[in-house]
């Protein structure tokens, strides 16, 4: 939506009437220049064939004209797939330095085709993903591909080899004369086979959440317009693929999300969502979709990061990051009523919470400490580190920069009583960051830390600024909260800021 | 629209450029923060729709089009931005080096992070919705609404406003 404090700042901003002159004098010059070129280009051509078939010059000039449309289509063409190449490099974390921009678009095509038969290919995601190394010198495709489906293919560490993705398809409308929302396709895979998909034309898919029973989905509707309603959807999806129940939230608002949904493990669910951006809303939901209960609190203009079943009821984590609160965590009934808040902070640094979960009664929040920023705007975990390099160490090597940017991180995972609701420190783990944490098939609590393995600074890409890896380990404690194992998962995922 | 959408006339480039050039020029102002490395991404801008400009279907197409071209100029310009600190020194001798004034909103504007730039320009700015912005960057539409929530963070902090509320 436009800001019209903006507006005028920006509305001020326009060239000169000479720089108008000056620009649009080189810039005709420049039109005029190729025009001429293009002209006698097509005379020569044309001009070869006149004393030999007249009958065929309309044909020859046409043919001439058809290359030039064909060239220019492909040099537009080219340029479009170039910037797809490099906005999915940026995506994964991919470096394009050194790559010509052919190269580039190689490996673009032989990563997103699956074909993994490139030979920069390796070079390029062997770059990308430190600590994983890859054997032979001359990996198969197979093994290529093996390693992008491992650490490349989503930011979540796979479980029991389950990965999930989604995709968004859009169809040129005619009438518009531009790209439009056609559908939201969801893809099952175990051990990089691909099971089966599910399509939803009716809203774009956020996120999902695999449970025992299926996958529960959720999403918004594609809008057109910063004047549309903004609608919230939820849907499950069985064990086969099949769209058990979708249902839009139609809880009056102008503009709804869902943060998370639930399983409350009695056959219903629980939707939390936000309404109008002042809202938590509680929807319980039967097995079938259908609404049971809703219940809306005004929070203010806190989003809904982090949510978790707590007991009978919710823990829920606020945040706002103008306000630096990243900490604030609520507990909710089953009806959606507001019970008891708290917050976690220190002195000497920032937490941030990653995720949360309920754990033999009481709730483990995993999260990641950075030194308390001094820093008044943008990058507020990498701050210190940024002033560091922008002092005189513009040209910071990877080596240099890996140990300081571990020393930025500690991941912690705090333990929050049911009763007292006070976040402490549980364990932490230096040179990492908190990840995802859930239970197991076990019983058994499993707490995933990302430790850096390797940074670079990257002033120019769009996307992040320092950017890495993290290889990702597997803490598991019982049920009496002792640390009863340790494992390197071997996955790796993309570390971006 | 055209008389031949790949060898424009003069007219025609003349007549785009008129409807264009402030929102060409205000992107690129956003990324190079001077008036002569604007200029010249201006020029390069145009210079590209000269060279391989497509048939455009209406003038939101057009305008969209020049968008997203000026602000892969920049960040072109921006990548090899060594070269350029080597060579700053030429701006002094050049004549309307100085900078343009700006004042406390547009400079939080472009000390902001490249990759946010553009996306506020087009929000705040032209009105674009985040659907119509990932459409014409060619984005997923979660990286800039995630792009907006980030800014509203950072202006709110350097400019004391609430960008989350209509004005």
């Amino acid at each position: 939506m436009k800001n019209n404090k903006l507006s005028i700042s920006w509305d001020k901003l326009e060239p000169s009437e000479q720089a108008n002159e000056r620009m649009l004098e080189k810039i005709l010059k420049k039109n005029r220049s190729f025009n001429e070129k293009k002209a006698a280009d097509l005379s020569k051509q044309t001009q070869s064939r006149k004393n030999r078939f007249r009958w065929g010059l309309a044909a020859a000039s046409l043919a001439l004209i058809l290359f030039f449309g064909s060239a220019a289509f492909a040099i537009v063409s080219e340029a479009e797939e170039y910037n797809n190449a490099v906005a999915f490099f940026e995506e994964n974390g991919l470096s394009t330095e050194g790559l010509s921009r052919t190269e580039v678009k190689n490996v673009y095509r032989d990563i997103t085709e699956k074909k993994f038969t490139y030979s920069k290919t390796a070079e390029i995601i062997s770059q990308s993903v430190t600590g994983l190394e890859i054997q032979q010198k001359e990996p198969t495709p197979e093994e290529l591909s093996e390693v992008w489906n491992k650490n490349f293919f989503t930011n979540r560490v796979s479980a029991n080899g389950i990965d999930c993705r989604s995709e968004t398809k859009y169809v040129y409308d005619e009438n518009r004369g531009f790209e439009v929302f056609e559908k939201a396709v969801f893809e099952y895979f175990r051990d990089g086979e691909l099971l089966w998909t599910a399509e939803f034309t009716d809203f774009y898919i956020e996120d999902y959440l695999i449970t025992n029973d299926g996958i529960a989905v959720w999403g918004n509707n594609a809008i057109l317009s910063s004047l549309d309603t903004v609608t919230a959807w939820v849907a499950f999806i069985d064990g086969e693929g099949n769209v058990l129940w979708q249902r839009c939230l139609e809880h009056g608002f102008k503009n709804e999300y869902v943060a998370s949904v639930l399983n409350n493990g009695d056959g219903t669910w629980a939707v939390i969502s936000r309404g109008d951006l002042k809202y938590l809303c509680l929807s319980c939901r039967d097995e079938n979709g259908n609404e049971l209960s809703f219940h809306k609190t005004e929070v203010g203009n806190l989003g809904i990061w982090n949510v978790a079943r707590l007991g009978e009821g919710y823990i829920v984590q606020l945040g706002n990051m103008t306000s630096r609160d990243v900490a604030l965590l609520y507990k909710m009934d089953r009806k959606g009523q507001i019970t008891d808040g708290f917050s976690f902070e220190a002195d000497d640094c920032d937490y941030y919470i990653a995720d949360l979960a309920e754990f033999g009664g009481k709730v483990y929040l995993s999260a990641y400490s950075v030194p308390m920023q001094t820093d008044e705007g943008g990058r507020h975990e990498i701050a210190n580190v940024l002033d560091y390099i922008t002092e005189d160490k513009w040209d910071i090597s990877s080596e240099e920069l890996t140990p300081i940017l571990r020393d930025n991180y500690t991941a912690v995972l705090l333990i929050c009583d049911a009763d007292s609701g006070i976040p402490k420190t549980f364990y932490s783990v230096k040179g990492s960051l908190g990840g995802k944490i859930s239970v197991n098939g076990a019983g058994e609590l499993e707490w995933n830390v990302e430790s850096i393995t390797s940074a670079f600074f990257s002033p120019a890409t769009s996307s992040f600024t320092i950017g890495g890896s993290c290889s990702v380990f597997c803490y598991t404690f019982n049920a009496e909260g002792e640390l009863i194992g340790e494992e390197d998962t071997g996955y790796s995922v993309p570390y971006r800021r | 629209m055209m008389s031949d959408p790949l060898l424009r006339t003069d007219k025609e480039i003349a007549d785009i450029y008129m409807r264009h050039v402030k929102t060409v020029y205000r992107v690129c102002f956003a990324y190079m923060k001077n008036r002569a490395d604007t200029e010249d991404a201006v020029q390069d801008t145009f210079f590209r729709l000269i060279r391989s400009g497509p048939a455009f279907e209406s003038e939101e197409h057009e305008k969209a089009w020049l968008i997203k071209t000026a602000s892969n100029v920049c960040k072109n310009v921006l990548r090899h931005w060594w070269r350029r600190r080597e060579s700053i020194e030429e701006h002094y001798d050049t004549p309307d080096s100085e900078e343009i004034g700006t004042d406390d909103v547009l400079s939080a504007v472009t000390s902001l992070p490249e990759k946010y730039k553009t996306v506020v320009y087009l929000y705040y700015y032209e009105g674009y919705s985040s659907v119509e912005i990932a459409d014409i960057l060619k984005k997923p539409q979660s990286t800039v609404r995630n792009y907006l929530h980030e800014v509203r963070a950072v202006l709110k902090e350097r400019l004391g406003e609430n960008f989350d509320e209509e004005q």
